[in-house]
């Protein structure tokens, strides 16, 4: 198992060299210059090559590239065009505010998606599984923009019930340590700080986790009703066994396997897809970050994010395969 | 049993803190008298105005920094800030100002002539120590002084005198520009030129407090603050709240007690919500449509005014700018001096558009392409829509248009090619002097950029010399006349100035819509 991640790790590095000269290269097709934007209606030739200059956009793109790379092998992703600060300093607390977002959808994704997909199974063509994937095709349907509004109109406007926007409240003093609010508050024992930030995770979690929520519904029962076709399952009816338990012992066991591929290739893009939740609610993760700068035409920021974003997706798939061999024994990594 | 139990507590706590907060929680802001909320639509790059041109920027530094003068509430004409009074040599060589007494930067050392001069020194001189910051130009100096500026003269403790090598006329509505603000020289020491943008220290109504990026920025009052009785609220929080409709919501959720750009939709159901009200900004921009006369077809004026003749700019503003829109008769907007009195009005003609096609030897029109901006502007708040019945309206008198748009950035690089012949383009001014207007559009002229294509030297002089004349009646004679002329010569089509809308709850008062977007929130009062 150690050998097989260690190969995998090393494929990391051709893939991330791929990645980042396909972007490079994009990025500088585009037409326009990020000088222009930079400066806006005032920008004269003199000033756009004085900023070009100091940029480094004036070379030739190779040279461009090479030092690019050169750099980010040493950690340094240059300085984003937009506030002039460090890409990876940018990244550093937006990074964690982008992962709390994602847990909180994928825990809410588990918690209503299994349940759903499993009962639609148990009983398929109920009442219950018509109603359970009518839930699935909406949440696959609904645009996140404006489920999110809704949600903010309903609980916040009209209940004020729920803050609209934000990762904590402004007035909420909490000492950051790992930049995870709800856990820096239970890690400082801050609870009313962790409550707060726990209560401005509650709405982008459940916009952002609709579209994951349906999907692992929709998987989770394919693959339990292909599984309670089995033989074995077949046998443990006939064993006696009780409805329950045949269903969560040994249904759900064999159906997870898909289901966890699945749910990977959402942590993946729940991690790097939550531009648009991010934007509504105002939450600083990277996504909204990588949003702007694309409006921007911030490329060292855009390079950066696509490169993290590409590691991100590979690491969450290594982390499946392994998982599989967990799940499933006869599966063995050489 | 005992391995859940951590677990159990800590969520247990968590239930606890959630429902420790009351459901009214997410409106404690608004019902916060001392603290005023505002939803800006994005976040600041520096609190170093002096290097930024960021307008995000600047609505904070407004309320931490002063200037020599500043725009009057609600106006474009200048008023003293940290000068009582100044004067300019009958050569225009030399401004002299007399400061204000007994201010004071909110980190105690006085604000006095030397003070003045130190920051003029390090905008100026780029081998000061606190000059460079890097990733960041002094955008303003470069533009509006540092052809004309020689030196900063301390005169005594209170009066400071710029000396020019030569006139510069606008230099005193230059100054209520908020990129010529003044830092306490101590922050500087203490900070460095670099830090000194996380750092900000002025003698404003505000004291900063702390920047979390991306999401609020918090100021306190400044119990020193040289205007009596201001500021009116002991706090200010600027939320960065980015989506239009989410800055909307935060404010009818009473979390955020004003905003600045709304969508239009949500500037209608202002109207059906007891708590809200609107306010506005004065219409301190213009939208025009710009030919490019290096382009055979548009040397001929008379194809230039039946374009002119043929748009109903009446029926566009109308429809398409939400009811906030006016028609534009000239480049500059009604808040401005030095405009024509008594301009020339294109009334929607096609009868008359199609006459002079016809004098123009084009009787059944021509093709052409029209580019409109790909983003929204106050001038121009949906460009697609406003070019749409632009090429509708000219299609009508037989000018057959491909409508074209590009990327942002390229737009505003091709714009200085001949590549557009005839596109949309505007401005928002950055003070109330018509230098930054005229001068900017027409500062010379260049075969090769379709927005330097109008030749008119007459037109050239006059505002070269409009720049350097010390009287403003004079000067205000001189850009009416170059106005003049490029009515005539219907150089643009100018289509529309629009004031812009600010959305805030019931209970405030006092937010007056600055025209540069940059509200004085001293005033503010939450009732």
């Amino acid at each position: 198992m150690a050998r097989y991640i260690a190969r995998r790790a090393i494929a990391l590095l051709p893939i991330l060299l791929g990645v980042s000269a396909t972007a490079f290269l994009l990025i500088h097709l585009l037409p326009g210059d990020p000088a222009t934007v930079y400066l806006g209606e005032h920008a004269t030739p003199e000033s756009i090559a004085r900023v070009q200059h100091e940029f480094g956009l004036d070379r030739p793109l190779p040279v461009q590239y090479a030092v690019y790379l050169w750099h980010a092998i040493r950690g340094d992703f240059g300085d984003s065009l937009e506030t002039h600060r460090k890409v990876i300093v940018e990244f550093f607390p937006r990074f964690p505010a982008t992962i709390e977002l994602s847990l909180g959808a994928i825990t809410v994704a588990l918690l209503v998606g299994i349940p759903i997909g499993l009962l639609s199974a148990a009983q398929p063509n109920s009442i219950f599984d018509r109603i359970g994937m009518a839930v699935a095709l909406t949440g696959v349907s609904l645009p996140v923009f404006w489920l999110g509004l809704m949600l903010v109109y309903i609980f916040s406007v009209y209940f004020h019930s729920l803050p609209t926007s934000g990762q904590i409240g402004i007035y909420s003093a909490l000492r950051a340590v790992t930049h995870i609010d709800v856990l820096d508050g239970v890690l400082t024992g801050n609870f009313l700080a962790a409550g707060d930030a726990l209560r401005h995770l509650i709405l982008p979690s459940i916009t952002l986790s609709s579209y994951s929520t349906a999907i692992i519904a929709r998987m989770t029962r394919a693959s339990m009703l292909d599984a309670l076709h089995q033989d074995y399952i077949r046998t443990a009816r006939a064993k006696g066994l009780a409805g329950r338990a045949v269903v969560i012992g040994h249904g759900l066991r064999n159906a997870l396997l898909p289901v966890v591929t699945v749910i990977g290739l959402q942590v993946g893009s729940l991690l790097t897809g939550a531009i648009l939740t991010e934007t509504i609610f105002s939450w600083p993760g990277v996504g909204r970050f990588m949003y702007d700068s694309i409006l921007f035409r911030d490329y060292p920021v855009i390079l950066a994010g696509i490169l993290l974003f590409s590691l991100v997706f590979v690491l969450v798939n290594l982390c499946v395969d392994v998982l599989y061999a967990f799940l499933d024994p006869r599966i063995r990594y050489a | 049993m005992s391995k859940r139990f951590p677990a159990l507590v800590i969520i247990g706590f968590l239930v606890a803190g959630v429902l420790a907060i009351p459901a009214s929680r997410t409106s404690w802001a608004a019902q916060m008298n001392d603290t005023f909320v505002w939803g800006k639509s994005g976040d600041a790059d520096t609190l170093d105005n002096q290097v930024s041109s960021n307008g995000e920027t600047s609505e904070v530094t407004t309320q931490v920094y002063n200037l020599l003068v500043r725009a009057k509430p609600g106006q474009t004409d200048i008023e003293p800030d940290l000068a009582e009074s100044w004067s300019v040599s009958s050569d225009g060589l030399a401004w002299t100002f007399k400061l204000r007494k007994g201010v004071t930067f909110h980190d105690g050392t006085p604000w006095n002539a030397e003070a003045a001069k130190f920051n003029f020194d390090r905008m100026a001189d780029e081998k000061n120590p606190y000059h460079a910051v890097k990733g960041f130009d002094f955008e303003y100096w470069n533009d509006f002084m540092a052809d004309s500026f020689k030196e900063a003269k301390v005169v005594d403790p209170y009066t400071i005198q710029l000396i020019l090598k030569q006139p510069n006329a606008p230099l005193v509505y230059n100054m209520s520009i908020i990129s010529f603000d003044f830092a306490s020289p101590a922050s500087f020491k203490q900070y460095g030129g670099e830090l000194v943008g996380q750092h900000p220290v002025g003698t404003g109504p505000y004291k900063f407090v702390e920047w979390v990026r991306d999401d609020h920025i918090t100021l306190e009052a400044n119990p020193n603050f040289f205007r009596k009785g201001l500021p009116k609220t002991k706090r200010v929080i600027m939320r960065v709240i980015k989506d239009n409709a989410a800055r909307f919501l935060a404010v009818k959720a009473g979390e955020v007690h004003a905003m600045e750009a709304p969508n239009v939709d949500d500037v209608k159901a202002v109207a059906q919500d007891p708590n809200l009200k609107l306010g506005f900004r004065p219409a301190f921009n213009t939208g025009w449509i710009r030919f490019n006369m290096n382009n055979e077809l548009f040397k001929d004026k008379r194809i230039r005014q039946a374009v002119a003749y043929a748009i109903n700019r009446k029926a566009i503003v109308d429809g398409l700018y939400a009811g906030y829109g006016e028609v534009a008769q000239q480049h500059m907007p009604p808040v401005m001096w030095g405009r024509v009195a008594k301009p020339p009005s294109w009334s929607y003609d096609p009868s008359k558009a199609k006459a002079l096609l016809a004098e123009a030897k084009y009787p059944n029109g021509f093709s052409l392409d029209f580019w409109y901006i790909p983003v929204s502007r106050p001038y121009f708040p949906a460009g697609k829509e406003i070019g749409t019945a632009i090429a509708s309206d000219l299609g009508k008198v037989g000018i057959r248009v491909h409508l074209m748009t590009e990327d942002w950035a390229a737009y505003l690089k091709d714009r200085k090619t001949n590549k557009f012949p005839i596109f949309m383009i505007g401005w928002i001014g950055d003070n109330g002097d018509p230098d930054d207007w005229l001068g900017f559009f027409f500062p010379k002229y260049d075969k090769d950029n379709a927005y330097l294509s109008y030749n008119n030297p007459a037109v050239f002089d006059l505002i070269n010399k409009a720049k350097v004349a010390t009287s403003q009646d004079a000067r205000a004679k001189m850009y009416a006349q170059a106005e003049a002329m490029l009515l005539d010569d219907v150089r643009d089509i100018p289509l529309a100035h629009a004031k812009v809308p600010l959305v805030m709850r019931k209970n405030v008062e006092g937010l007056v819509g600055q025209p540069d977007a940059n509200e004085y929130m001293e005033t503010v009062e939450l009732k």
